[in-house]
Formats: C-alpha cells, structure tokens, sequence
C-alpha cells in the first residue's frame, strides 16, 4: 500500500510543482506582449482495482494549454492592419497639407502678391520699378508651384522609399512565420501544444498585418498559410520573398518572387503608402496642373494680345518648339492643331496689327486657322503675306515673327482709327465697289472693260486664275486684274473689303478717273456700263475711337445710305451691318451733322467722318473689325509668342526668361501708349472671373478647393484613425481580458499550489509515519 | 463572460488616458498661445476653406481699396490745377473785356497781351504738370508734354500731343473706373460749329459745311486796281499798294475840295506841289484803300468807280481768285484738312481774315489770338481788334465750360471713389469679422478648456497611480 500512497503523495507533490511552474511562467510573462496565459490542465490517474476496491491513483498533470479566442485574435489582427493603413496615410497627407499650407509664402498669398503687383502697377503703368515688381511676382507664383510640384514628387519618393524599408520587414516576417511553422509542427507532432512558438506566430501576423494586408489559414496539422493580397506569401512548406521594382519617384510595384502580377496591396502601412502614392498624390497633382494650366493660359490669352508699354514689337521669338509628329524631318508639315504644343491651337481667328513706326498709321488683318487644316507652313505663309511681317521656324522648333524695317506689329484687339486704308469710302482715289461680295459667277469668256487715261482696254478672266470661275473670291478677282498689263499701265488696282471686289485709280484727286464700259463682269459686279468715277481732293477719312465692349467679334461694313456730301446732304446717312448682313446702327451724316464730330456707332465704338462725297451708287464702303478677343484660335498661347509665362503645368511653369530680364517687354498696353495700363486691367480682371478650364470657378477659390480638399480628407482620415484605433483599443483590453495574466489571480492560484504541495507533503509524511511505525511493530 | 482585468491592460488604460488628457492639454495651449482655433487646415477643413476664400475677397477689397486711394489722389490733383486754371482763365477774360470797353489806349493794350501771353504760359504749365511722375492730362500717352507749340502756315498755335485715352483702373470685380480726363477733353475740346470770319475783309461764310480745326487764316490778296474815272485822276504805280476789292465809288466835289470813296469820310484834296498830290491814299470807313494820282487832274467834279481785283488762299501757296458773285467759293488745305466755302460777295479789301472754326480753338490758342490782336502786329483798327477778340471770346468761354465741367466731372469721380472707399471699407469689417469668428480662438472658451484638460490630466494621474499600485502582494507578507 506504501508503495502505491507514496506515490499517489508524490504525483501530488509533482502536479502542484507543475502548476508553480506554469504561474511562474504567467507570471513572468504578464507584460510580454503577445503572451496567451496558460494553465495546467489536471486529471485524476487512473483508478486501480486493489482489494476488490476501485482505488484512486491520485492527480496527474495533463496539459499545459493556452488560453485564446483565435478569432477575436484574428480580428485584433484585421484591425491592426486598418489602423496602420490609416496612420499611413495621414503621414503622407500632413506632409501634402504643410506643402500646400496658405498664409506667408503659400500659394494663396503668392497669388495675392501677384495680382496686387498689377494693381499697382495699373495706377502708374510706365513705372519700370512697379513693372519688374509685376514680372517678379509672377516668377515668385512660377516658382512656388514648381516648388509644390517638386513637393508633391518628393512625398511620393519618401512614399517609396517607405515601402521598399517595410517590404524588406514582410520578407523577414515571412522567414520567421516559415520558421515558426516548422518547429511548430514538430513540436506538435510530439503531441503536445506549442503554446510559445504559436504565441510568437500570432505576433509575427499582427507584425505582418501592420504592414499589409493578410489572410491566415491553418491546416489540420497546425502549420499555417499566409496570403497577402490574394497570394500565398507562406505556405505549410515554405515561404516567398516580396520583390520591388520603382522608378524612385512616382510608381512602384511589388510583386511575389517570381511571380508576374503586381500586388494590389489595400491593407497595412504598405496598402496606406500605395493608396498615397496611386490615388492621392495624382489627384493632387492634377488638380495642382489644372490650376497651373489654366493659370497660364489665361494669363497668356490677355497678355500675348497687350503691347509693351514701348508700343508695337519688331520681332518675337515664341518659347514653344513644335515637334515633328510624323518624323520626316520637318515641322512645318503638321497641323498647326497637332503640332505638340503646350497649348492646343483651334480653329479661329489671329488678328495682326501692323503699324508704320513713322506714322503711326496701322492696318489690321485677320489670319483665319482651321484646326482640320491649316498647318504649320499655311501658317508662316498666311503671316508672312501680312504686309511688312515675315514669319518663319528657327532651327530649334520655334515660331519668329519679325517685322520689316520701319514697322511694328503686335495682336491688340484694339480698334483700327483708321480702317478706310484703300480710301473706298468717299475717299481720294476714283473708286467703285461691287454691289455685292464674292463669291462671283464669272463665265469663261467673261471680260470687264474699262475706259481708263489711256484709252478703252478689256480685262479678259482666265479660268487657270480662279480656283473655280463660277465661285471667284474677291480675292482671286482682283489678282485677276492686278496682273493685266493694260489694268496696271491705266493706273488702276484691284483691292478687296471684306470679301468685297474695288477697283480704283491708285493716286487721288479730282484729275483721276475711269469709266466702266461694260464686260460680262459687270453685270455680276453689278455695275451699269457707262459708270464713270472720279477722284476727290479730300476724302472722308473716317476715324474710329472709343474701345469696342461687345462680347463677340464681329465685323461691321459701313455704307452710305445714298449719294451725297456729309454734313450737307439732307437725310444722308450712314447704315452699319454686322458680318451677317445684320443692320446693327445708321448714323446720320446729313446736313445737322458737324464734319469731324464724333458719332457713337454702338457699344463703345465711335466714328467721325470728314467732310466729303460719299456714293451708294458706287457702293462706297469700308470695314471695320470689332475684337473682344483677338486671337479665338489660341495660337499665340500655343506658339508661346509675346506670353507671360512658359510651360503648361506646375512643375514646367516660367516666366519667359526675355520678359524676365528685361520687363520692360511686359504687355501693360492695350493700344501701345505708353501710359495705358489697359492690359493690366485686363490680366487684373481674370482674377476675379470664373474660369472655364476650372468649371468656372476663379482661381483662388480653385486654389480653396485644392487646400480644401487636402485637408478635408486629412481631417477624415484622422478622425477614422482615431475610431479605428480606438475599436483596436477595445479589441486589445478583450483579447487582455481572455488571454491577459492577471497577477493577482496568478498570486491567488500560486497559494493554492503551494497549499496542495504542503497538503502533498504532509500525506507523504503521515503515509512514511505509517510505514515506520509497522517496521517498528515488525 | 465576466469581466476579467488584467495588469496590463489596466495599465494601458491609465497610459491611454493620461496620453489623451495630455494632448487636449497641448491642443488648448495651441489655440491661447497662436489666438487661433485651428492651427492647420485639416483641424477644421470646413472652416479653412470659407476663412481662405473670405481671406481671397478681402485681399481683392484690399487691392481695389488701394488703386482707390491712388486714384483719388490723382483726381484730387487734377481737381485742384482745374480750379487753378478756372481761376487763370476768368482772369485773362476780365483783362481781354478791359481792353475792349474803349478807354484803352496801345499800349494798355500792349501791356494786357503781355498780361494774357503769362496767363497763357501758366495755363500751359499747368496743364502738362505731372504728378507722380505722370501727366496728369495727356490721356494714356505719357510719352511727352501734352501742349506743346506747334506751327500752322507761319502762325505759332499749340498743340496736343496725348491721346483722347483715359486711364482706368479696376475698382470691383470687372468694373473700371476713369481716373483722368485727357487734355484734348479739357483745354482743347472739339465741338465743330461751322467756321465764322472776323470781317475784316468782308468775306463771309459760304453756304456748305466747312471742315477744319483752330483758328486759320484766310489770305485775301489784292492783285490790281482798275479805276474808271474821267477828269485825269490815275492810279499810283498801276494800283499796286492798294487794297481794295470789289466795285467801289469815288467822287471829286472840287468846290468843298473833298474826295470821297464809298461814303466816306470825305477827305481833303491835297494841295497842289504837296508830297501827296502824286500820291494820295484815300480810304474809306472800313479802312479799303486805294492810291491816287492827282498829278494830270483837271481839276474838275469827277464822279467814278474804282474796283479792285483780288485772290484768297488759305494756304498761301494755292490761290483762287475773286469773282465777287459767288456765295460758296471752296478752298482747301490739304496739308491741314481744311475746307472753307466762303461768300466772296462782300469782299471788299485785301488782308488777313481770321476764321475760327467755331468749337475747335483750344483755350492756349484762343489767348494767343487775343494777346496777338491786342498787341496789334498788323496795325488793325481799335474796331477790327474789337471784332477780332470777339471772334475768339466765345471760344474762351467755351473752353471756360469745359474746364469747369471737367473739374465737376472730376469732382464727382472723387465723390464716388470716396463712396466706393467707404464701400470697401465696411465690406472689410464685415469680411474681418467673418474669419476672425472662424480663426480666431474664443479666449475665455479655450482657457476654460485649458483648465478642465489640466485638472482631468491631474485627476487620471493621481487616480491611475492608485490604481497600478493596488496588488495582491501587498497583502502577501
């Protein structure tokens, strides 16, 4: 019996040691994080038949378990991933709000100097000093959005630079959860629980959870399968390394070993930087170019259509360079539209003012762009036939408009004073238009027959001078009589008006004069034969003033109402149509009308005729262009001529370096005086206007919008980060709850092993006592 | 399950609450440190993004409130030289209207055109004064004196040289407002009213509408004389040194020893042998005068006529003759762009003709002719100098009004940009109050909420340290 008491005694002994040892361990463990208490499991030994008895064998030790709640494991896991994918983010978000923070020196305040530079400058517009004020504040603003450009570039590259570090922490954590695997399963194998080795397993996912996105599976056996974004990262044999390949700078990619399919990676610190990296930062970037672009495009509009204060320029060197889209070694042969401009040119109008330098006297003429069309050479051709303006390519890809000696040009949509130039209205020359504008159906054989100072000579039209004779422009028409011999050695020259045939003596005075005789021209001219003009010493001369403040271009034919002397003829007036034939004003010109005295036409426009004969009879008529904008194909944008700035988003955005060392060459002029600061106000005036390139919203609230939308997703993902953190918070304290070490439970179970270890002891003793005290009766 | 408290996880509770109490603690030191509520955008998205817009419309207030002020320093310049020359011109008008009432003598009148010639300089200086380095009157064209002298045909006029422009500045969203009121608007209005003649010469307005600017001369040459006259009277040296035009009659009464041309004045034969006789200029009331010969005189009453032939130009150079039937002959100046119709029917001597071209003599111009006329170079009449101021009065009065409406024009400029001022000067209060009640930190808000952080962070710490003290083994001994 001694035997077997003995050692019921000493599994007694043995089981309270183990339970000493297990809340050793508890409790040595309490603050390791990670740690899953464990407890002894203990079972009664198994019952032996003695003497007919059942008799118990004692306590035994069976186990030493931990105690988890593997999903609530899972889940802490889960939401650790989420937290750090946030924190990730509003890392890279806070770096983005302090690039684009506003106040002193940010982009709001930069704008602010920018405009208030012009308002300054539009009180005294010939000041050089408040000028080259203006010019440096716009370098300032250029460089400011470089500097966000470089900016936004650079978190990303810090981006970058963060997940190739943790991606290099994944691939470790991989080996080791590989690791942990194996000697888990051998340790198991053996038949008991592996309870530190799976412990430090769980920690190593958490690990891995910070930092991506995981799924754990766990096989019969105990080993477990890692996925990160849908691929096996460890398996129950083995594990693969994460492999990154970057630029550096905008994009990474991350893949399995070996594998070819980039890892759409959502979750952990890895997952926050990518979402930075791939969604903010381009959204940001595009918003920061979209307000770049359309920044520069506005201010390029108004001020490639200003002059310096100097008045018209000579020569001008555009800052694009076109490219050669088809590769065949030149530029000239792409379409104006699809040369690879910063800007897009459309299809619309250019106007080019040209102005004698000593007379001040200047022509407007209007070079037509069709985007389907027009190319580069049609271009540089339909500019260089401007008179005295010659456009060509440089051999860095850049359009140079130069005018020749004497003269000037510019793009101002300011009104022509003078714009009867070819003197048809009532002017010096004998003069007499066609009764109606091209196109004219001429036949073949059509002549038209003059009595000129030098006898009757027919004009005969040759099929080969008209790109088809029954639809001859005015144009074709008077190259048609300009080179006939008999046309040129009377005297005579063709000119056009809007499309409008005019025949005329080229010198004026009364001694001048010529008869149209006939010719099947004629009639589709429809002049009467027998018509006879004569010159006049002093012409009407119309002169225009005023600034035109319609909405629309337009161009506005004047003509008289019927034949007469301004300021004489009783009820003689002048009727104004718009470039549709639209009566838009009449003017009265009659006896009540001073010569020289100004008649407002309509919208700011005003026009004071001199005194002179005018004839209907003769379809006297000039033309007048009205702008509101002077360049409706953006072809000055485009080319980078007379701009403000160069480039075409935030990162590329200049001044053009010419205006910059010398400002003097900022267009401030509207009409080239030199103390018009009308260009200033009209550059001053886009930063209140809504911009159609920005969904009509101006600027600065664009620019509100940018800061705005940065800081309310930095605000939102804050406060998810606080949630989520505090959901993970409360996941801890319940894990801490099933799993934690409460040491006071550990002390309280400590007294009652050490309690059964003394009650073990002394039933040894009682049970040694009882086998001495029989020896001793033996 | 029951609730299960662990060491660390009471440990964590303590550490999270003290982190958390602590960080309200430097949120609120944040706010009463910089007085404002949020310190980067993202603390109050919302309210960022109305403070930048408000912060955008005050900085435009700013920029319009200040091309205001220099504006309506400008106008108030302008203003100021108008009074000025409102003052000068009113001056030059008393002295021109003193020279004409009769008891002035030469050389008052000399002394009087030196007077109007100063007042004329000082007006000329005052319109091409320049303030901040800016003419103030030459429209947008700064690039030289607006008046400046120039000549017309030998006669010195003045001219403007800037633009009819105005300079502008934005005052508002896309509104422009005029800040100044080019010269040619003020000293040199153009308001054609048809030419009107001095009548020195008896040249009239012709019936068309003439064409031209300032004050022109219009030349009327005598050519030669033809007198039809029994009784032995011949012309002095074919005619030449007369200079009328035009039939006129002359009579010899020998019995009062008169001769008379037209009606009069009657004058006295000269006296035979007298230096005269051979050469006597008789003239009549409106100063035509033709020279004659009594030498081969026989001494008895002769009754005739003389008439002289003449030319007219308004160039010098292009002359026209007089045919004396005509009311609309047309002269033209090419060079000038001028075309005068005139009535030659009453022409009736040679001379300068001043024609004003009504409504376009600019004020310098206007004082010039006076001052010339005054100072009488040509040795006219005290009545053809009369006729001649008076010519050129009604432009000096009517460059007078423009002067004084462009100086209550400006006036009114600067009363609506000082309303504008005031304008943009509430609107900044209210815009100021609006971000102050966004940014700003409520002083008495955040300090009380200093004081609850620092009080609850000091409650957790003290009670937290209870907490981690209380164990089982304390009680183990």
């Amino acid at each position: 019996m001694s035997s077997l008491a003995l050692n019921t005694g000493l599994k007694a002994l043995l089981t309270a040691q183990s339970k000493l040892e297990t809340i050793g361990h508890n409790v040595s463990n309490a603050s390791t994080a990670g740690y899953s208490r464990q407890s002894l499991e203990v079972g009664t030994s198994p019952t032996m038949r003695l003497h007919g008895l059942l008799q118990g064998t004692g306590v035994q030790a069976n186990v030493v378990r931990r105690t988890v709640d593997s999903l609530l494991q899972t889940r802490l896991s889960m939401q650790g991933s989420l937290v750090s994918r946030i924190d990730a983010r509003v890392s890279g978000l806070s770096q983005a709000e302090a690039l684009f923070a506003s106040g002193s020196g940010g982009l709001d305040q930069l704008f602010k100097n920018f405009f208030s530079s012009l308002s300054t400058l539009s009180t005294t517009p010939e000041d050089t000093h408040l000028r080259s004020n203006a010019v440096q504040s716009a370098a300032n603003l250029s460089s400011k959005f470089n500097a966000l450009a470089d900016g936004s570039l650079n978190i990303g590259a810090d981006a970058i630079g963060r997940i190739q570090a943790q991606v290099g922490v994944v691939n470790q954590l991989a080996e080791r959860i590989s690791r942990l695997n194996g000697q888990i399963l051998s340790t198991e194998s053996a038949g008991a629980p592996a309870n530190d080795l799976r412990d430090a397993r769980e920690r190593a996912v958490s690990e891995l959870a910070k930092l991506t996105d995981v799924k754990t599976v766990e096989d019969g056996r105990g080993a477990l399968r890692v996925l990160v974004a849908g691929q096996t990262l460890v398996s129950p044999v083995g594990f693969k390394q994460l492999e990154v390949t970057t630029d550096g700078r905008t994009d990474i990619s991350i893949r399995v070993e070996g594998g070819n399919v980039d890892m759409a990676i959502s979750g952990g610190e890895i997952g926050g930087l990518l979402s930075v990296l791939r969604d903010f930062l381009p959204g940001l970037k595009s918003d920061t170019d979209a307000l770049a672009r359309n920044f520069i495009l506005e201010m390029n509009r108004a001020h490639s259509t200003g002059m310096p204060s100097s008045g018209p320029m000579r020569a001008l060197v555009g800052s694009s360079r076109l490219v050669d889209q088809d590769s065949d070694g030149q530029v000239t042969d792409e379409l104006l539209s699809n040369s690879g401009l910063p800007f897009d040119a459309t299809s619309g109008d250019l106007f080019v003012n040209i102005t004698d330098l000593a007379s001040g006297a200047m022509t407007k003429h209007r070079v037509p762009i069709d985007a389907a069309r027009t190319t580069v050479q049609d271009f540089l051709t339909a500019l260089s036939r401007v008179p005295n303006l010659s456009a060509s390519v440089d051999g860095q890809g850049r359009v140079e408009v130069q005018a020749d000696s004497g003269f000037g040009f510019d793009f101002s949509p300011r009104l022509d004073v003078a714009p009867d130039d070819i003197a048809s209205f009532g002017g010096g020359r004998a003069s007499i238009a066609g009764g109606a504008s091209e196109p004219y159906a001429l036949a073949l054989g059509s002549t038209l027959d003059f009595n000129g100072p030098l006898g009757a000579f027919s004009v005969a039209f040759q099929p080969n001078q008209f790109q088809s004779m029954g639809q001859a422009t005015a144009e074709e028409l008077a190259a048609a009589l300009n080179s006939d011999a008999n046309f040129q050695s009377n005297g005579l020259i063709a000119n056009t008006v809007g499309g409008t045939l005019v025949v005329q003596s080229s010198g004026s005075g009364t001694s001048q004069s010529f008869t149209v005789t006939g010719g099947a021209a004629s009639a589709v001219l429809g002049w009467a034969p027998g018509t006879t003009v004569t010159g006049k010493s002093l012409g009407v001369n119309p002169k225009i003033s005023g600034t035109y403040s319609g909405a629309a271009n337009d161009a506005w034919t004047f003509r008289p109402s019927a034949d007469g002397t301004i300021g004489s003829t009783v009820g003689l007036k002048v009727d104004v149509f718009d470039q549709n034939g639209v009566q838009v004003a009449q003017l009265d010109v009659g006896a009540n009308y001073q010569p020289g005295s100004e008649i407002e036409v309509r919208d700011g426009v005003k026009v004071a005729f001199g005194l002179g004969d005018v004839s209907a009879a003769h379809n006297d008529l000039f033309r007048l262009d009205v702008l509101a904008d002077s360049d409706t194909a953006d072809v000055l944008p485009a080319l980078g001529i007379n701009t403000l700035f160069v480039g075409n988003d935030a990162a590329s955005m200049e001044v053009r370096a010419d205006l910059l060392e010398n400002p003097e060459l900022f267009a401030s002029s509207f009409n080239g005086a030199s103390g018009d600061g009308g260009n200033v106000l009209r550059l001053l005036q886009k930063s209140e206007s809504g911009i159609e390139g920005l969904a009509g919203l101006t600027f600065e609230s664009n620019l509100t919008g940018v800061v705005g939308g940065v800081a309310l997703e930095l605000s939102s993902a804050r406060e998810a980060g606080e949630s989520e953190e505090f959901m993970r918070q409360s996941l801890e304290s319940r894990r801490d709850q099933v799993s934690g070490v409460n040491v006071d439970e550990e002390l309280a179970r400590m007294i009652e092993a050490q309690q059964a270890y003394s009650a073990a002891g002394e039933y040894m003793r009682v049970v040694n006592q009882l086998s001495s005290d029989l020896f001793n009766i033996l | 399950m029951s609730i299960r408290p662990t060491q660390a996880s009471t440990f964590a509770l303590v550490q999270n609450s003290m982190l958390n109490n602590f960080s309200k603690l430097v949120d609120a030191q944040a706010q009463v440190s910089s007085g404002k509520r949020f310190q980067r955008a993202s603390d109050d998205p919302v309210g960022a993004a109305r403070a930048l817009v408000l912060h955008s419309r005050a900085d435009a207030n700013q920029r319009y409130v200040d091309a205001i002020a220099g504006g309506t320093r400008e106008l108030d310049m302008g203003a100021s030289l108008l009074q000025d020359a409102d003052g000068l011109i009113s001056e030059a008008r008393a002295t021109a209207l003193g020279a004409l009432n009769g008891t002035t003598n030469a050389d008052d009148r000399r002394v009087m055109a030196d007077q109007i010639r100063q007042i004329k300089s000082q007006l000329l200086d005052l319109a091409n004064s320049k303030a901040s380095g800016r003419f103030l009157f030459a429209g947008t064209d700064q690039s030289a004196s607006p008046f400046s002298a120039s000549d017309v045909h030998g006669f010195a006029r003045t001219g403007y040289f800037g633009n009819a422009d105005q300079q502008q500045l934005l005052v508002g969203g896309d509104q422009r407002m005029a800040v100044g009121i080019p010269g040619s608007d003020i000293f040199a209005a153009i308001d054609p009213r048809g030419a009107s003649f001095e009548g020195l010469t008896g040249a009239a307005s012709g019936t068309s509408t003439d064409q031209g600017t300032g004050a022109v001369t219009l030349f009327v040459r005598h050519d030669s004389t033809t007198l039809n006259i029994p009784g032995g009277v011949a012309l002095v040296n074919a005619g030449v040194g007369d200079n009328l035009i035009g039939n006129h009659t002359l009579s010899i009464d020998p019995v009062a020893g008169t001769v008379t041309l037209d009606s009069g004045p009657a004058r006295g034969l000269p006296s035979v042998g007298s230096s005269s006789y051979a050469d006597f200029e008789l003239t009549n009331a409106q100063g035509d005068s033709v020279h004659l010969d009594f030498s081969a005189w026989a001494g008895g009453a002769d009754n005739g006529s003389v008439v002289g032939a003449g030319s007219m130009s308004l160039d010098g150079s292009n002359w026209t003759a007089i045919g004396g039937a005509s009311n609309d002959v047309e002269l033209i100046d090419a060079a000038t762009n001028t075309v005068l119709h005139v009535d030659e029917t009453g022409i009736h001597r040679a001379g300068n003709e001043l024609v004003s071209f009504s409504g376009t003599v600019n004020i310098f111009d206007a004082l010039e002719s006076i001052a010339d006329t005054l100072e009488n170079g040509s040795g006219l009449t005290a009545k053809e100098q009369e006729a001649r101021v008076r010519l050129v009065f009604d432009e000096l009065d009517r460059n007078h009004d423009n002067v004084t409406a462009a100086l209550s024009t400006l006036g009114a400029r600067s009363e609506r940009m000082k309303s504008l001022e005031s304008d943009y000067g509430d609107l900044d209060t209210d815009l100021a109050s609006q971000i102050s009640r966004i940014e700003d930190a409520d002083y008495s808000q955040v300090v009380l909420d200093m004081m609850r952080a620092e009080q609850t962070l000091q409650i957790t710490q003290s009670v937290g340290s209870k907490l981690l003290q209380n164990s089982f083994l304390n009680f183990l001994r």
